[in-house]
């Protein structure tokens, strides 16, 4: 009787779980998460072409062949490889990656008319091709008319593990 | 030379902070392996990268924690050989029915649980580079994983271990622990798999069986030798130790090779030795002082440098971090406790038995870590399984304390009401 007792109370309590756990597994697959970015990027852009205009000191700090992006779902954290280890936040929704938009993480300076709340900003649309992710957009600053974004093509290295997402 | 002065500098300054924490943590009746944990974050961005950056990223420089890191993923290897070497069986057969539903229970409600809770992070808090099955299976073992020896640790501190309460928290401890890591094997198979990155999963299957086999029949009589050495001569020589380390290192090396990762392997090595209880005593001494007072400070601190409380930002990530922990305490301590009142448990012991089971410590902290090394979890979601474990093996002290008070113990149980004691379940 005890015996029928214990195994009634089994089947409750850990069988019907486990056919949950399938439902779930089973619901899940419907799911999707935002587009891998984490790890380092290449980054490939004309910094020259800004030439002497107001601000350009902004986009210095991020004048950086490569960059490494932090992921947890839809936050980015962009991280330049400057002497002050500029941290900037970012977001993607669907294939569209922005970077300080509204954001008051990199360091204003002031400049000619930048005013301090000029920061940095990049806006663009990666790609992928398996585990390849292309980043192409523009970089620019917020506020300042004669500061052209200029065009950037950045590639993402292979990813290694170690936990850089 | 520059890199040997730092890491020699890093491990006093681990040590020493470690030691003062862990002591401040006694003093509030608290296992000193929690206070080196917090030690640990302390030392990480959370506390010492926030306050002093410039002297966190002198002591820390970025390029110097690969040393640390390497050698604190060895003093892991030979904690889990001690973890498997605790281990029992003989001990799991004397509680029968109850402690295998309760431990099975213990597993699955937290489990399921887990993978409820990963159908809502995984679109908020992870990316398309990891599966949904994988995510949610990692989140489930995450939960419901047991630190048996934090768990030992608490009952030789109250000296409960007598009790029927202790016996019964160790058995489906041990069990949780077997299937957590057999359930963890599988995980770490399948996403390096997935991941291109290493052996395809059949060739990982395949080579675990004969490497299992190898253990069990090949190893393990060499290690009943050693073990009736000992009866006769009360000690093992140099030699002895030495080859048994290397059972241990080839073994980690093995299951690393096979697409696992390096801790099943000495897991399983301290596992498959025999049991008799002088012998596995004579052998944790020989490993455990240099492992615990040396090695494992720094997998904490380690641990603490890849854990920043600050990438939990703002309102929403912080719910987030609460939910994780909501879920966890209820599926481990509520799966654990309603289990062993429907084996005929008294309520008390009980829910004794769930702050018990819900004590995660350690064992959650190397879990994550290789979450975190595979690519499973991201950092920040890293960290707020950080926290979880912090809070759930914090709150085990007080909360058996209030609920299984010192002056109701006794050798023979815990007592269903105040002032009757007896071991029989209600």
């Amino acid at each position: 009787m005890r015996a029928n007792k214990l195994a009634l109370t089994y089947v409750l309590l850990v069988g019907v779980p486990v056919l949950a756990l399938f439902g779930i597994l089973r619901a899940g697959r419907l799911l999707t998460a935002p587009v891998s970015m984490g790890g380092i990027w290449d980054l490939d852009a004309n910094f020259n072409a800004l030439g002497s205009a107001p601000c350009v000191s902004l986009l210095n700090g991020i004048d950086q062949p490569f960059f490494t992006i932090s992921q947890s779902g839809t936050s980015l954290l962009f991280a330049f490889d400057d002497p002050g280890r500029t941290t900037v936040a970012g977001a993607i929704l669907g294939a569209t990656v922005s970077m300080g938009m509204g954001s008051s993480g990199f360091p204003a300076i002031a400049e000619g008319n930048c005013r301090d709340t000029h920061a940095v900003y990049l806006q663009g649309q990666v790609s992928k091709q398996d585990d390849q992710r292309i980043l192409t957009g523009v970089l620019g600053i917020h506020g300042c008319a004669r500061c052209v974004p200029i065009p950037f093509r950045a590639v993402r290295q292979p990813p290694q593990a170690g936990g850089d997402r | 030379m520059p890199n040997l002065v730092t890491l020699v500098l890093q491990i006093t300054v681990i040590i020493a902070a470690s030691r003062m924490v862990a002591a401040l943590f006694q003093r509030m009746h608290q296992p000193k392996v929690i206070g080196e944990m917090f030690a640990g974050i302390m030392l990480g961005p959370s506390l010492l990268g926030w306050l002093a950056p410039h002297l966190s990223s002198a002591l820390f420089p970025p390029s110097s924690l690969g040393n640390l890191n390497a050698l604190s993923q060895i003093g892991v290897v030979i904690y889990m050989f001690l973890v498997g070497l605790a281990l029992n069986p003989a001990e799991l057969r004397e509680h029968g029915h109850a402690a295998v539903l309760t431990s099975h229970v213990s597993i699955v409600a937290p489990f399921v649980l887990g993978s409820a809770l990963a159908m809502f992070l995984y679109p908020r808090l992870s990316d398309d580079s990891v599966s949904f099955l994988g995510f949610a299976l990692f989140m489930g073992a995450a939960m419901s994983i047991t630190a048996f020896p934090v768990l030992a640790r608490i009952l030789t501190d109250r000296d409960m271990l007598g009790t029927s309460l202790g016996t019964l928290a160790i058995a489906c401890a041990a069990i949780d622990d077997v299937t957590g890591w057999c359930i963890l094997a599988y995980i770490v198979a399948a996403v390096r798999a997935h991941q291109h990155t290493s052996v395809p999963l059949w060739a990982t299957l395949t080579g675990l069986v004969g490497f299992f086999l190898i253990m069990l029949y090949v190893v393990r009589p060499l290690l009943r030798r050693f073990q009736r050495i000992y009866k006769r001569e009360h000690f093992l020589s140099e030699n002895m130790i030495a080859l048994m380390v290397v059972v241990v290192l080839a073994s980690s090396v093995t299951t690393e090779h096979l697409g696992l990762h390096l801790l099943f392997g000495s897991f399983l090595a301290g596992a498959i030795m025999p049991k008799d209880r002088k012998f596995i005593r004579y052998i944790q001494n020989k490993f455990e002082s240099v492992t615990v007072v040396l090695l494992l400070p720094l997998f904490f601190a380690f641990t603490g440098l890849r854990t920043s409380i600050r990438l939990i930002q703002g309102a929403q990530m912080w719910l987030f971090c609460v939910m994780i922990i909501i879920v966890a305490i209820t599926g481990k301590l509520g799966g654990s406790m309603i289990a062993a009142r429907a084996a005929g448990r008294p309520w008390r012991e009980s829910a004794g038995l769930g702050v018990l089971m819900n004590t995660r410590g350690l064992m959650e902290l190397v879990i994550l870590n290789i979450g975190l090394d595979i690519g499973i979890i991201s950092p920040t979601l890293f960290s707020m399984m950080v926290l979880m474990a912090l809070v759930t093996t914090f709150m085990t002290a007080p909360l058996l304390e209030w609920i299984c008070p010192m002056r109701l113990l006794h050798p023979a149980g815990i007592a269903p009401d105040p002032g009757k004691i007896t071991d029989e379940p209600d």
